[in-house]
């Protein structure tokens, strides 16, 4: 099998990381290397880069130190803020869901008095003879609590879902 | 009790745990201007976009410090470990608005995206056309062995690739940069 790797590799590494390349290093080094392809490419290689890096320093305009560290504790600052309000954000939707089952869970509970209510509003509202008044009395009766209560839930329910999406747009 | 009150308890108390930065200012600033034109230098030579450099320098520096449980580290580690956010920025950077592989980046594309940025960085005429024709990955490997002087191994932690491979890839590299150089080279200024 054909090793790839010259093994004085290393050594000639060792000359070039150490500055010792090419003056300071054994004159048989010079010698391998003129003859080794592996070696010779990793000579050109390094004085290259080495070159260009000498070369790329000097170059970047930097930002303060001061101005990283200010974003940093910005940075943590506001992930601090995050962490803190996620457990009131997930006990919010926790409120909301249990609401909504709720009101979901009331209505199938009392189905037939609100199938009741909603028909006979049809019918009130068909009649030329529909004013408040009979509004009023129908919705005295035994029954009529349920829609009343249900109808005042949900515009409750409407209003401060609108007040807390206006209240989350405003804050972002 | 206000936000305001609140926050910087949340900090002194969650902090002292987990978010600490690294060091402390001064110490950071030290640290910042012994390692920061190295980290630009091989962002701006991988990415071939000296204004890309200077963006992701300042969030390679802004992630090292936000970073959880490195106090004990000493500066080599931490250097490496800034390299390593370094690398990671250049790929989530290549990653994301074109959907391929990092080695399947088209170099034209890089480097000539932006000639202002190409002759700020590419001063050495050299070797700027012939990097240009490398892979990103060929040329992240080549400068942190050659011009960083990092080992395999802490290229493989840099790089994330196993380090077995490393001295592979880096030959093979090696080998396709010195033949790129050598045919810039005109005639007798050759090495070898």
């Amino acid at each position: 099998m054909k090793s790839y790797f010259c093994t004085q590799r290393k050594e000639v590494a060792a000359a070039l990381r150490e500055g010792r390349w090419p003056e300071a290093c054994d004159p048989a080094l010079h010698t391998h290397v003129a003859a080794c392809a592996d070696c010779n490419d990793l000579v050109l290689v390094t004085q290259t880069l080495q070159q260009a890096r000498r070369e790329t320093l000097p170059k970047p305009q930097l930002a303060s130190a001061g101005t990283l560290w200010w974003r940093s504790e910005l940075r943590l600052r506001s992930g601090a803020v995050e962490r803190m309000t996620r457990p009131i954000a997930v006990t919010e939707n926790i409120a909301l869901i249990s609401i909504l089952l709720a009101a979901l869970g009331l209505a199938a509970w009392q189905w037939n008095p609100i199938a009741d209510w909603l028909f006979s509003l049809d019918d009130t509202s068909n009649s030329s003879a529909f004013h408040l008044d009979s509004l009023w009395t129908f919705t005295s009766s035994t029954a009529g609590w349920i829609p009343i209560l249900l109808m005042a839930s949900l515009g409750t329910f409407v209003l401060v879902w609108g007040l807390a999406l206006f209240l989350t747009a405003e804050k972002d | 009790m206000t936000w305001d009150d609140a926050i910087p308890q949340v900090n002194a108390s969650d902090t002292a745990e987990t978010d600490t930065p690294l060091m402390d200012e001064e110490i950071f600033a030290g640290f910042y201007h012994r390692t920061a034109r190295a980290v630009w230098a091989y962002l701006a030579r991988v990415s071939g976009n000296a204004t890309l450099a200077d963006d992701l320098l300042q969030e390679s520096y802004l992630r090292f410090l936000c970073a959880t449980g490195r106090r004990q580290d000493d500066e080599e580690s931490c250097r490496r470990y800034l390299f390593r956010i370094a690398s990671n920025l250049l790929r989530d950077h290549w990653r994301r608005p074109q959907t391929t592989a990092l080695e399947e980046v088209p170099e034209t594309v890089l480097v000539a995206a932006d000639n202002r940025d190409s002759e700020r960085i590419d001063s050495q005429a050299l070797l700027g056309p012939a990097f240009a024709r490398l892979n990103t990955r060929e040329r992240q490997l080549l400068w942190l062995a050659y011009a960083e002087g990092c080992t395999h191994r802490e290229i493989a932690q840099i790089t994330g690739l196993g380090a077995a491979s490393i001295r592979l890839l880096l030959f093979r590299a090696r080998r396709k940069l010195a033949r790129l150089l050598r045919q810039a080279i005109p005639g007798p200024g050759r090495n070898r």
